[in-house]
């Protein structure tokens, strides 16, 4: 008893401390651009909102209506989707008289401080948005609400289940699938005709890709692509296990894995890549792409809408085709998710609106206004991702929607799953920089991973 | 009496104008560090149930090979402070003559001071990866037959990001030696050129020692903000220190292990690891010169 009280106080005082430090690391990172507060309905017009005043209606208060405010949080959506967002959260007020909705969108880097800032200090929102990493580290923590315990059958069945399993740790799942984007091979069809390539045969596999790459370095001086490794997701989706079925052993160490690093080292040692695709990122690749310095983006096809932006002239220039695929035939789908925080004080309301936020209708007006791909059956099999026009954009999307029928995230589904995969991401660039040889790679990355992970699992 | 009532005076005058910075500090300097301390002997996470763990984190510190990797990134980052200061006293000296447009390159050499660090490390960024500025120019003048990449060498890396530090610090260091130089007496300097003194040996023998003081002053200014490097790091080469922890520094480790791990408690024990050795660096470093702040040599 005195233990617990003990340990409260030292929570409270722990707090207090932390909060401050939070504020000072946030006022820190607030030049990487600033969080947007927009209350819902706040940009519709005058007469919508007027309407759906609910506290003055005396009607409604003599039902005695709840009173409700959610908190929902998104990643870098405003002011985009400013239109999208509050039009949805509005119809979800409408169908929920007494729930009033208030958006707060926050730039990607922020959201994990702000969260923990705000659950800290006892004021957690009540729906968030995350990738599949955050939530898994949070959920590793027992931060997060399990949808399979607290949801219903009726609100889980709308999502595809590969996608809905993303989240899943242990035997709980701690989110609903939003939408994801594919990566599309999308390139410079100029550059193409400079090397001599013939634009209407892009490359189908990574090794015709690098043939390719070989090629335009000779003809015209600049690179092919840039890589934007993944060494755990790229592992695993060139047929390597990583994990074994029942948590316990980590599986990196095979034939497939090997021919993979090696056709990686390759490519990295005789200079058919720059060199910063050692820890290049989407971003990177986009910025030398848009530049004309680089012939094909292998990133999201949600890329493209700032190609556009910045270089139309590149833009107009660009053809879109499948991307070449690793050896298990499948893509990396790179998921966004709603999750409920734990200390949210209104489970059912919010999970209803995450679930709102997540299904069928909502998701296929999304996808009409950026090139992303939904989560929910339903919305999936809607024609509009068979027609398009002509331009990259468009057909970016049909081939990105031809290929999620072999999307998939990848997680391990343990706690601290970034901590265990570290070893392959930091081995990987000394592998890259020949510190050790790709059979070294593979066996200390084993080795560090496994041990970290026998630690997670004794922890438990 | 009248001098009593006037020193009274004065002191509440003065304790007066000392207050609202003592509150700030008292707020969000020591407030924290207090009640951060006992942080380092839990696992606080924020989200899970905390737990007393005695010295578990020091312990951990002591043996986790990225922390050592941090630290001695850290430790070499200090190579910059007589750089830093060694250029600055001559930029000091420099815009302290009375030339043409010196109020020109005064602001000049200060606009790096005031520019926000994410944009210039960005643009460092760009001057030098394998197509940037850099190679661009070591190609040209043949010093070069290939680019190399400045940004993923793991040599190179970290004295990249040096420079940076080096490039922002200089104008703020020159600023305190310009003070510094206008504050000393000229008469020695005027003695010593009319014995004969050249140029070189009026400011080695004179203008230097004379401005010993602000010369400590800002050497543990820049060792204590070397080791504790950050943003630099953080936006030129990301909170994993790339490439292979070759950039990693302890307090861009501390922040990661606290805001993508949330491990508290093992970030506040990093933090208090590091600020025992600023402490011990800078109480030698003042026990090395004797004497140490403004007071002048006599």
């Amino acid at each position: 008893m005195t233990n617990e009280k003990r340990e409260q106080n030292d929570q409270k005082v722990t707090v207090v401390a932390l909060l401050m430090v939070c504020a000072m690391m946030i006022s820190i990172l607030a030049a990487c651009g600033g969080g947007k507060n927009n209350e819902a309905g706040s940009s519709s017009s005058p007469p919508a909102s007027g309407s759906s005043t609910q506290s003055a209606s005396p009607s409604e208060s003599s039902e005695a209506p709840k009173d409700i405010t959610l908190q929902f949080w998104t990643i870098s959506l405003s002011p985009n989707f400013d239109d999208y967002i509050n039009g949805r959260i509005k119809k979800f007020q409408d169908e929920n008289p007494g729930v009033t909705v208030k958006w707060t969108d926050l730039p990607y880097d922020a959201m994990e401080q702000k969260l923990l800032v705000s659950i800290a200090g006892g004021n957690a929102p009540d729906v968030v948005n995350l990738n599949t990493g955050m939530t898994m580290t949070l959920a590793g923590k027992n931060a997060l609400v399990d949808m399979n315990a607290e949801a219903t059958e009726e609100q889980r069945s709308i999502y595809f289940e590969t996608l809905y399993n993303s989240a899943k740790l242990g035997d709980g799942v701690y989110a609903f699938p939003w939408y994801y984007g594919l990566s599309a091979f999308m390139y410079n069809k100029e550059i193409y005709e400079k090397a001599g390539l013939d634009p209407n045969k892009p490359p189908t596999t990574w090794e015709e890709l690098r043939q390719h790459a070989v090629t335009i370095k000779e003809k015209t001086g600049k690179y092919g692509f840039v890589p934007t490794y993944n060494p755990p997701a790229d592992l695993y989706f060139s047929g390597v296990p990583v994990i074994s079925e029942d948590k316990k052993k980590i599986v990196i160490n095979t034939p497939e894995a090997l021919e993979w690093v090696k056709w990686n080292k390759a490519l990295y040692d005789e200079g058919i890549v720059p060199k910063e695709s050692l820890s290049a990122d989407a971003n990177y690749a986009t910025d030398k792409y848009q530049s004309g310095q680089i012939a094909t983006l292998t990133t999201g096809a949600a890329f493209l809408s700032r190609v556009k932006t910045n270089a139309k002239k590149i833009y107009d220039n660009t053809l879109v085709a499948e991307m070449p695929v690793l050896k298990s035939g499948k893509y990396h789908a790179g998921l966004m998710n709603l999750v409920v925080p734990v200390k949210s004080e209104n489970h059912p309301e919010a999970i209803a609106l995450a679930n709102f936020m997540t299904n069928d209708e909502s998701q296929l007006e999304f996808c009409k206004i950026v090139n992303i791909l939904p989560s929910t059956k339903k919305a999936a099999a809607d024609p509009f991702f068979t027609q398009g026009g002509d331009d990259a954009e468009s057909k970016a999307k049909i081939i990105t929607v031809k290929q999620a029928a072999k999307a998939q995230d990848f997680t391990l589904g343990v706690k601290d799953e970034g901590k265990i995969l570290e070893p392959l991401w930091k081995n990987w660039q000394k592998m890259l920089l020949g510190d050790i040889t790709p059979e070294e790679y593979l066996s200390q990355s084993e080795s560090a991973a496994q041990k970290i992970l026998d630690e997670v699992n004794a922890a438990k | 009496m009248f001098t009593n009532k006037l020193m009274r005076r004065q002191a509440i005058f003065a304790y007066l104008i000392l207050i609202p910075g003592i509150i700030m500090l008292l707020i969000f300097t020591f407030y924290p560090i207090v009640r951060g301390l006992p942080l380092a002997f839990t696992d606080y996470s924020v989200v899970d149930t905390t737990h007393w763990t005695g010295w578990k984190n020091f312990k951990r510190a002591f043996s986790d090979p990225i922390f050592g990797a941090a630290l001695k990134n850290s430790l070499i980052y200090i190579v910059v402070v007589p750089f830093l200061q060694i250029i600055s006293i001559l930029m000091a000296i420099l815009v302290n003559n009375k030339l043409r447009f010196v109020q020109f390159f005064r602001v000049a050499y200060f606009v790096p001071v005031v520019t926000s660090m994410v944009a210039a490390a960005i643009a460092w960024k760009w001057v030098y990866e394998e197509q940037g500025i850099l190679n661009y120019f070591l190609m040209e003048f043949g010093i070069l037959d290939e680019p190399i990449s400045f940004m993923v060498e793991t040599k190179l890396a970290l004295m990249g990001v040096m420079i940076v530090t080096v490039w922002k610090g200089l104008g703020f260091y020159m600023m305190i030696y310009l003070a510094g130089l206008q504050s000393i007496p000229t008469e020695m300097q005027e003695a010593a050129r009319i014995d004969g003194a050249n140029r070189w040996r009026v400011i080695w023998h004179i203008t230097i020692p004379l401005l010993m003081p602000f010369v400590l002053l800002c050497s543990l200014l820049s060792v204590m903000g070397a080791i504790q490097v950050f943003d630099e790091v953080f936006v030129m080469h990301g909170s994993l220190g790339d490439p292979a922890y070759s950039t990693l520094t302890t307090s861009v480790y501390s922040y990661r292990i606290a805001f993508t791990d949330f491990e508290f408690g093992y970030s506040a024990a990093l933090g208090l690891l590091v600020a025992i050795i600023i402490t011990i660096i800078s109480i030698a470093m003042f026990r090395f010169t004797r004497k140490g702040g403004l007071t002048y040599y006599e």
